[in-house]
């Protein structure tokens, strides 16, 4: 279920966070969690019944294999545990996500010139294998206990997050589900909540299915595009990337606030940053604290020393792993070698001591996370390469024939309020979760709100629910 | 074992991997106001920690320390633990 459709938002979320709601109040906190347990499988279930059992098969395993591991008193077999459930969790992955396009590529490779085809994966995939990927460290290493089947099962489906994230622990999520917050402060934290979700509809809805349908003709005319229209329908995607994937984040926080319960914050403001690594601080921070803590730490780890030449091996090594855990393409692993290439040279500036203003810091930063989204962006590598050539000063400078072909429906209505979501893009520094929590509530607050919604829903009710970007992965 | 005394045992650690002699740490010295303390040196000083006073910390946990103060908080359980 797209968490942008009339269903999801006049229906499913309202009779959730009701249900949820009185259930709770009549101090009925079992029944109110397997309420949102029973409505988080059906939530996953609606789009695809059919991969329905690969979470619940995940999530028994993984519950299982927690309890294992903690149960063992002998380092070595609770290692054996560890190890085995981590490779077939991967395996699990790798089969969903990569069998079909690998198959092909050995196919083509001995020959056999046919098309071994491509496994659809289910959704969310991805995010619910690092969540329990994580949460099984966690156990081995001390740091978390195993929880109830019922609790597990309950934080891994959660469904604002089991989609696409925010990548949210078990021991974070799991306390929540027994804590019954004061009327006044529910009610609160709902209409912030309601707030942060009219915030990230309307960056979906409004600006970044409007920067989408500019995008699509850009890459649709990739071989024939102008320097200055190659720039404009790159500068376009990021711009679409970080409105799709953060508004959907605001959505999935804006729901969980609805029912009282707090999620990881995902997105700070990260178009200002002015370094490489401030940027993976503020971009899809609970990938960037997998990628940080559970990949990069242990690989730099097992080097013995850390030092600039091993933790610039560690780093490429660790953001190559995060670009395939995005997809099989080749695109993708580019993508994470240059962002890995990109933090090990900002390291080695660092350490250093070298100097740049912090303008050309930011110019710089934007212009290299523009350039890896052209290449996340591109269908093959041929087709990004021809875009960041086209990029290139060239004969064709200023030619708009096909920038003029991709004008979206309500021009004026559309442009405008792009141009006035980009600009606070880049004149605020406050994220959106941070402005719903410091939102007061007064007749102001509620008329901002209607108004996003109202927006929004105009903008839906225009055209057909798109999926998010990040649905993808 | 209290938490200033743990503090005055990081010190030598600190000194040694950031190389400052003169370095000083509080509870409140962190990441952003402590010279040179960058990713690639806090990985190096949690290695020298735990050989140093035979303790493990989890993967998860590193993140979730704010200072040195809490650094020590927590080597203090590792300790009473172990």
């Amino acid at each position: 279920m797209l968490l942008n459709s009339f269903l999801y938002l006049f229906l499913f979320l309202p009779v959730v966070a009701l249900g949820y709601y009185y259930l709770g109040r009549a101090k009925a906190t079992r029944f109110a969690q397997a309420f949102l347990l029973a409505v988080s499988l059906a939530f996953y279930a609606y789009a695809k019944p059919e991969y329905l059992p690969v979470l619940v098969g995940s999530i028994l395993f993984n519950c299982w294999v927690a309890h294992r591991i903690c149960r063992q008193p002998l380092p070595g077999p609770r290692k054996a545990w560890l190890y085995a459930a981590l490779t077939i969790n991967v395996l699990l992955l790798a089969a969903f996500k990569y069998s079909g396009p690998l198959l092909g590529h050995i196919g083509q490779a001995v020959g056999l010139g046919i098309d071994l085809g491509h496994l659809e994966f289910p959704l969310g995939i991805s995010f619910f294998t690092l969540t329990q990927v994580m949460f099984l460290v966690d156990c081995y290493q001390g740091f978390a206990q195993p929880v109830s089947l019922f609790d597990h099962a309950t934080s891994v489906a959660f469904f604002p997050c089991i989609s696409s994230g925010p990548i949210t622990r078990i021991a974070e999520l799991q306390p929540q589900l027994h804590q019954e917050l004061p009327g006044e402060d529910r009610a609160r934290q709902a209409c912030h909540g309601l707030f942060l979700l009219a915030l990230g509809l309307t960056k979906k809805v409004v600006l970044a299915d409007t920067l989408a349908q500019i995008v699509n003709v850009g890459w649709g005319s990739v071989g024939h595009l102008s320097c200055i229209e190659a720039w404009t329908f790159s500068f376009a995607y990021t711009f679409q990337m970080y409105f799709d994937f953060s508004g959907y984040t605001d959505m999935a926080m804006g729901s969980a606030w609805l029912l009282g319960i707090q999620i990881p914050k995902n997105f700070n403001a990260p178009y200002l940053a002015t370094s490489i690594s401030e940027f993976w601080q503020r971009w899809h921070m609970s990938l960037t604290h997998f990628i940080t803590n559970y990949l990069y730490t242990p690989i730099l780890r097992s080097f013995g020393k850390a030092t600039l030449a091993t933790s610039a091996v560690a780093t490429i090594l660790a953001m190559t792993i995060a670009g395939v855990w995005h997809g099989s393409a080749w695109t993708y692993v580019i993508w994470g070698v240059m962002h890995g290439v990109a933090l090990a040279v900002n390291q080695i500036w660092k350490r250093r001591k070298l100097k740049m203003s912090r303008g050309l810091g930011w110019l710089l930063t934007f212009l290299w996370v523009n350039a890896t989204l052209v290449v996340f962006r591109a269908p093959s590598v041929t087709s990004a390469l021809d875009m960041l050539k086209a990029m290139l000063p060239s004969a064709n400078l200023a030619d708009l024939t096909t920038l003029l072909t991709a004008k979206p429906p309500s021009v004026t209505l559309s442009l405008t309020a792009v141009a006035v979501g980009i600009a606070i893009v880049f004149l605020t520094k406050t994220p959106s979760w941070a402005r719903a929590q410091a939102l007061k509530l007064n007749f102001l607050s509620v008329v901002a709100t209607s108004s996003l919604l109202l927006l929004s829903f105009l903008y839906l009710n225009s055209t057909s629910a798109k999926t998010f970007v990040y649905f993808a992965f | 074992m209290d938490r200033e005394s743990v503090i005055r045992e990081l010190d030598p650690i600190f000194q040694d991997i950031l190389d400052q002699p003169e370095l000083t740490l509080s509870s409140e010295s962190n990441a952003s106001n402590v010279d040179g303390w960058d990713s690639l040196a806090h990985v190096n000083l949690v290695m020298a920690i735990e050989q140093q006073m035979r303790i493990r910390f989890a993967l998860g946990e590193l993140q979730t320390l704010k200072n040195v103060g809490e650094m020590a908080d927590l080597i203090i359980k590792k300790r009473q633990r172990s």
